[in-house]
């Protein structure tokens, strides 16, 4: 048995996952099994608090603004509704305050004629993406449980997708791979995952194509840090899930060979893209019931699959000896190391710590 | 307190971001020693303390032949596991006040206190030219967006009570935690009306009648009241352990940065001098000076490369990039080229993977960088010298103890004669949490614990370049090495650091003649001369050899470096070559 990064690729397993949601009115309770777009519950939404300043808008002094509200604290005021009005000398000087925003006066500041304003909650239906057995519920969100394979990503952002995976593995071939690609096709919102590191050049070209109320999820080994922190502050960012770390195209490594051999054995399958939350970073989930290509499992069980972080990138290799004695790495530590075979064909102690997928004792009998 | 009774056997255990590090303390006839050390690396960030703490407690298992997780087979030696750590982060913080001056100051106040961060902060009035004013709306979405653990409060009417009372009122549905505390320091009518207006989620603490910025105002009492909040936080954190303490193993939790005081506070009653401690965490950095003369330290520092680099995914949301400041002051340390998104992107996933460590040269010089500018932010704050120099955590095992010396001197840059020590074992914090529970545990391991790598001199002033600054003379005085040894005389040139060699253990006479417009500040002499407690009596000319020999650093102060970039990299690498942080033939491979 072969573990990567807890996804067992020989068999599948319990995959435990969260919806996190920061408000929530369940419709099922625990211990009940729930089939894809099977409603869970409610999504309580709290848009933020918002300070509308009447003082500044009205042109008058705070106090004058505030006596100039129809209404107090605790009252309700509705998107539109004139929440403040003036009228100066003859008529001149007339103003309005709008508002922008429906909701409740939750509070007063008279120094600064301010309007605390709670909008009311918006209220999503949520339903499930895979079939599932709920685990656990409370007011933040839902737990899940579900027979399949997992992928645990290291850094993610966006919302929760399920949708077909798609393999692209060439640039060059990406236009024509995407004029296959419509939002009007059974199987959207659709996954898309890279086995090269992208850049937001990538991520705008998909963001032109196709609107946000078509979301997708892109699956990649890397993305230059930058456009990671750019595209997540968007207000409706690509679903993005990082497998190996931070990098340039030129200069980052590719995504894990017997992650991509994963993927590719579940190509035009059904999976469900979790962005990151308290929990973790965030994980791509198969549900087990697809009948996807074994073969492809049997030959990432043959390698015994490691990543590794150092010369300031992430690499690939197999284990060929799990633990040496300790050996001194180029910047001088002496360390635990195991003897890996690197991708171009070098071999070369990979200290311990640096290693992210560990090989069980059971593949390693195998190795050695 | 908690009273230790009896011989009971105590695993200090450090929560550290990357590595949980244990400690087995036995008493050995009448003291206690470390009897095994043992460090865990959680592989998964999920793990929880408890599970690591089994873990550990396995590993000491393995390595002493006991069972310590077996209460029957301890009997009558009951385990007390004491906890200290930086796992819980830095604590998001909410300065309200008055005006934007004000607010700034407060923060500038209190962040060297503890570990904070600010969350938001917010002054009356809109004052947008003054960018760390900000108004209401974007505290609120600040509040909504963050977690806040603290909010401190500035205010010197009933109106500034009144106002912050309401932004608090309208925010409090949404606090995420339980119970805030809310800080004050001011007057009684102004209290009274603040702790009147706030929600019943908000508790208010009052520290004194005297207003933050007062210069009566006792910023020792502020920060145990801070450190307190952190620990109950820490605590929270690490609530698994509760399970060691129903079983029947009594348990304490401390912040790393309140054990490092504690730690730096014993150390300097046992050497009689003031100490620095500087302690470089994967999250904090805490630095601590403690003096004999004083009951506690008098300043006690932290902030964090996990501030300004950290933030990656789901741990903090990716809202912070490393600004220009930040890398330009990174990039200063470096004896190479980088591009700032290379730099970037490495920081990124360093961040991502605080376990690993620096497989390449290139990569051991970031993190010493990372080291030095994380310590640049609080070293102003302090305006005492310390006599000794204490490095912990991840910048005390580096490779080559000429790297460690080399990283503490340029964070710290004394401006006094000083002695470095060296906490190879990362054992401080551990001892600090020990002595915090019972101050009779820890005299003597504290000591014996750090490596003396020597006395280190510091040329303040500037001259012109290569100029000989000093001739220092040499005269070994111990009777088995001053037969094979000669006086000597060495010349200390302006822009340099060298090492003397002073062999540990081995007294020698040392003249220092130097320049009219240079000096060492060495008049004073004790503890970084010795490596002793100094009572006043021995021989004012006789120094202490270390591990590294006599440090003498002649590049002056404040340090300074060349604007052109090629001229400025040459010259870092002569000083780590000079310490013995890189070998000559090793430098090619940093290009």
């Amino acid at each position: 048995m072969i573990q990567l990064d807890n996804a067992v690729v020989d068999k599948p397993r319990q995959v435990r996952y969260s919806c996190r949601l920061s408000g929530f009115e369940s419709h099922v309770g625990v211990g009940e099994s729930v089939r894809a777009a099977d409603p869970l519950g409610i999504r309580i939404i709290q848009p933020p608090l918002m300070a509308l300043d009447l003082a500044g808008e009205l042109k008058r002094s705070p106090q004058a603004a505030l006596r100039a509200m129809g209404k107090g604290e605790g009252d309700f005021i509705l998107e539109g509704e004139v929440l403040a009005e003036t009228s100066g000398a003859f008529g001149f000087g007339h103003r309005k305050f709008i508002s922008p925003v429906a909701g409740a006066i939750c509070g007063l500041i008279p120094e600064e004629g301010l309007a605390i304003v709670r909008p009311h909650q918006r209220r999503v239906a949520v339903s499930a993406s895979l079939a599932s057995r709920v685990v656990d519920v409370d007011d933040n969100g839902i737990d899940l449980e579900t027979e399949g394979f997992q992928i645990n990503a290291v850094a993610g952002y966006g919302s929760e997708i399920s949708g077909l995976i798609t393999c692209i593995e060439d640039f060059q071939a990406l236009p024509g791979q995407m004029s296959s690609l419509s939002p009007e096709e059974e199987g959207w919102p659709a996954i898309i995952a890279f086995q090269s590191p992208i850049d937001s050049d990538i991520i705008e070209l998909f963001r032109d194509l196709f609107p946000s109320s078509h979301p997708l999820a892109l699956v990649v080994p890397s993305i230059p840090f930058r456009d990671y922190v750019r595209h997540a502050n968007q207000e409706y960012p690509t679903t993005l899930l990082i497998t190996e770390g931070f990098g340039e195209r030129q200069s980052s490594s590719s995504m894990a060979p017997s992650i991509w051999t994963l993927l590719q054995g579940i190509r035009a399958e059904n999976a469900m893209v979790i962005p990151g939350h308290d929990g973790g970073a965030g994980m791509l989930i198969v549900p087990a019931e697809q009948n996807w290509s074994r073969q492809e499992a049997r030959q990432v069980e043959r390698q015994t699959p490691v990543r590794w972080w150092g010369d300031m990138t992430v690499g690939h290799g197999t284990v060929m000896k799990a633990q040496s004695d300790g050996c001194k790495t180029p910047s001088g530590y002496y360390l635990e190391c195991a003897r890996v075979a690197l991708e171009d064909g070098l071999i070369r102690d990979v200290p311990l710590s640096n290693l992210e997928v560990l090989p069980t004792a059971e593949a390693m009998e195998t190795v050695e | 307190m908690l009273a230790l009774s009896g011989p009971k056997p105590i695993v200090s255990v450090d929560f550290g971001s990357a590595v949980t590090k244990l400690g087995l303390f036995l008493q050995v006839e009448t003291r206690f020693r470390l009897v095994c050390d043992h460090c865990v690396r959680p592989v998964k960030d999920e793990t929880d303390a408890a599970s690591v703490l089994l873990e550990g407690l396995q590993g000491l298992e393995r390595l002493t032949g006991w069972e310590l997780t077996q209460e029957e087979k301890w009997p009558g030696r009951e385990l007390m596991i004491i906890a200290t750590g930086s796992c819980a982060g830095p604590l998001p913080t909410l300065f309200l006040g008055p005006e934007a001056d004000v607010v700034a100051k407060l923060a500038a106040v209190l962040l060297p206190l503890a570990p904070l961060k600010v969350a938001g902060s917010r002054a009356q009035g809109n004052e947008p030219s003054k960018p760390e004013s900000a108004s209401i709306g974007e505290v609120l979405a600040r509040i909504n967006e963050s977690e806040i653990g603290l909010i401190v409060a500035a205010a010197s009417s009933r109106q500034e009570a009144s106002t912050i009372g309401a932004v608090l009122r309208a925010a409090q549905p949404v606090w995420k935690a339980d119970k805030i505390p809310l800080l004050y320091s001011g007057p009684d009518e102004v209290a009274d009306a603040l702790s009147g207006e706030l929600p019943p989620s908000i508790e208010f603490r009052r520290l004194g009648t005297d207003g933050w910025l007062h210069p009566r105002f006792i910023s020792g009492q502020a920060q145990e009241i801070l450190l307190e909040t952190y620990d109950a936080r820490l605590a929270r954190q690490l609530n698994g352990l509760a399970k060691f303490e129903s079983e029947g193993k009594s348990q304490a939790v401390c912040c790393s940065s309140s054990s490092i005081r504690r730690a730096g506070k014993e150390l300097s009653q046992d050497l009689g001098c003031v100490v620095a401690v500087l302690d470089a965490g994967a999250n904090t950095t805490t630095l601590s000076y403690s003096s004999p003369e004083t009951q506690e330290s008098n300043r006690d520092s932290s902030t964090g490369p996990g501030e300004s680099f950290t933030a990656v995914g789901c741990r903090s949301g990716p809202r912070v990039v490393p600004d220009a400041d930040i890398l330009t002051g990174l990039r200063m340390w470096l004896p190479f080229e980088i591009d700032d998104d290379v730099l970037i992107n490495y920081l990124a996933n360093r961040q991502l993977r605080p376990q690993a460590v620096a497989t390449t040269r290139r990569e051991l010089l970031i993190e010493m960088a990372v080291a030095r500018q994380s310590v640049a932010a609080i070293r102003r704050s302090f305006s005492q010298q310390p006599e000794a120099l204490v490095g912990s955590g991840s910048l005390a095992a580096y490779p080559r103890l000429g790297q460690c010396a080399l990283t503490m001197i340029d964070a710290i840059q004394p401006q006094a004669p000083c002695r470095l020590l060296l906490d190879r074992a990362s054992i401080l914090p551990r001892l600090g949490a020990i002595s915090r529970v019972d101050s009779k545990v820890t005299p003597g391991l504290l000591n014996e614990a750090l490596i003396d790598l020597g006395p280190c001199l510091s040329v303040l002033g500037h001259v012109t370049r290569d100029d000989v600054v000093a001739v220092i003379e040499v005269t070994y005085l111990d009777d088995e090495v001053a037969k094979e040894q000669q006086a000597h005389t060495f010349e200390i040139r302006y822009g340099t650091i060298s090492l003397i060699p002073l062999a540990a253990g081995v007294r020698s006479r040392v003249k220092m003649t130097s320049g009219r417009k240079i000096s060492f500040g060495h008049e004073k002499w004790g503890f970084w001369a010795s490596g002793q407690r100094d009572e006043g009596t021995g021989p004012r000319d006789e120094v202490m050899g270390g591990t590294l020999g006599l440090i003498v650093d002649a590049r002056g102060r404040p340090l300074q470096f060349s604007s052109s970039s090629a001229v400025r990299q040459a010259r870092i690498m002569d000083w780590l070559q000079a310490v013995g942080g890189i070998d000559a033939n090793e430098l090619h491979e940093l290009d």
